[in-house]
């Protein structure tokens, strides 16, 4: 599979040269016609101006984010206690970063499950073979880091609720 | 009863009723390490005679958790066998669908237990009844897939990578690149 690496804002990237994600924040065509961006660190806010488009590539999570757009239209059936998202129509998910013990760098997919859901097993079996399906489609993809996928509660809904 | 199957049926208790977050972490974590006694039981049976008797016990404790997932990871994906693995173990693959699952769960499960027992901010948000249920039926899936796979020739391979480790090549002319499999970060 590949990516149409056309960073734009908001999307997470590396740096060549820089340690961690950092997020564009804004670009632009320079003189020379080539893509100039805005970046900032996504963990302490430390800004870089006017780096060339050669430096960056695509996160980890990035690549993740973006393939799932990709692949999730095609990967039905949806577990049914998913929310789906009212912009894109598909499952709604959050892309987190962790480490693993061993430093192995972690992207965490947590997709939102229905206020209304109750857990069982027999759902989350559902989900598992969903996620299975998603993990093997992502292998077409070269990542570095390991991908877990889960559920949670959307929290700000359950506490709304009570 | 084998303590695997007792840890499984353990965490699926603590999920009955109107679980306590406390009672969520804690069937996470007895979902992981059902898992790796499922695993690591099956290790010693490979590797250790049953007498004296506790040459088995003493080669599960030898199993190291860290060393476990970086195998886990290794064969997480099905299709040809892991490049850790030397040719000459005769293991010509492929690494089947359903171990791969067995593996990715156990890696999978470690990086909760980790998340259950230690993430005390849980920053995430993710802690809670359906991520701790997600836990314990990935873990029962595990044991059912590695009921149907655990006396392939692949899964015959991953028990033994489970120990050996990274230690496969010693002593061998044939050595794993130190980079191979991981990208060279600038």
């Amino acid at each position: 599979m590949v990516l149409d690496f056309t960073p734009e804002c908001g999307d997470r990237v590396t740096v060549f040269g820089y340690n961690g994600d950092f997020v564009v924040k804004d670009r632009n065509i320079a003189d020379d016609g080539q893509w100039r961006f805005r970046l900032a660190s996504a963990f302490s806010g430390e800004e870089l101006d006017d780096i060339g488009y050669a430096k960056l590539t695509y996160s980890d999570g990035e690549k993740v984010r973006k393939v799932l757009r990709q692949i999730l239209p095609a990967s039905k059936p949806w577990p049914a206690d998913l929310i789906l998202s009212p912009d894109t129509g598909l499952p709604k998910y959050e892309i987190h970063f962790d480490e693993m013990r061993d430093g192995t760098p972690t992207v965490i997919v947590i997709f939102l499950a229905k206020p209304e859901t109750v857990p069982s097993f027999a759902g989350a079996s559902k989900r598992i073979e969903f996620y299975n399906r998603l993990r093997q489609k992502l292998l077409m993809v070269s990542l570095e880091a390991w991908v877990q996928f889960t559920t949670k509660e959307e929290r700000s809904v359950l506490s709304a609720a009570s | 009863m084998p303590l695997a199957d007792e840890l499984l049926g353990h965490s699926r208790a603590l999920l009955s009723g109107s679980p306590a977050e406390i009672d969520l972490r804690r069937a996470v974590s007895a979902a992981y390490y059902a898992l790796f006694h499922l695993h690591s039981s099956a290790v010693a049976e490979q590797v250790s005679p049953d007498l004296p008797v506790g040459l088995r016990g003493r080669t599960q404790r030898a199993l190291d958790h860290g060393s476990m997932v970086k195998v886990a990871r290794q064969f997480s994906q099905p299709g040809p066998v892991p490049e850790a693995i030397p040719k000459d173990v005769g293991f010509s693959g492929p690494v089947s669908q359903t171990l791969a699952n067995v593996a990715a769960a156990f890696a999978d499960l470690q990086s909760a237990r980790y998340s259950a027992d230690y993430d005390v901010l849980d920053a995430d948000g993710k802690i809670g009844p359906q991520w701790a249920v997600d836990c314990v039926a990935k873990a029962e899936d595990a044991f059912r897939d590695w009921r149907t796979e655990g006396t392939s020739e692949g899964a015959r391979v991953f028990l033994a990578a489970l120990i050996i480790g990274g230690l496969w090549n010693k002593g061998s002319q044939e050595q794993v690149p130190k980079n191979r499999g991981s990208r060279i970060n600038p």
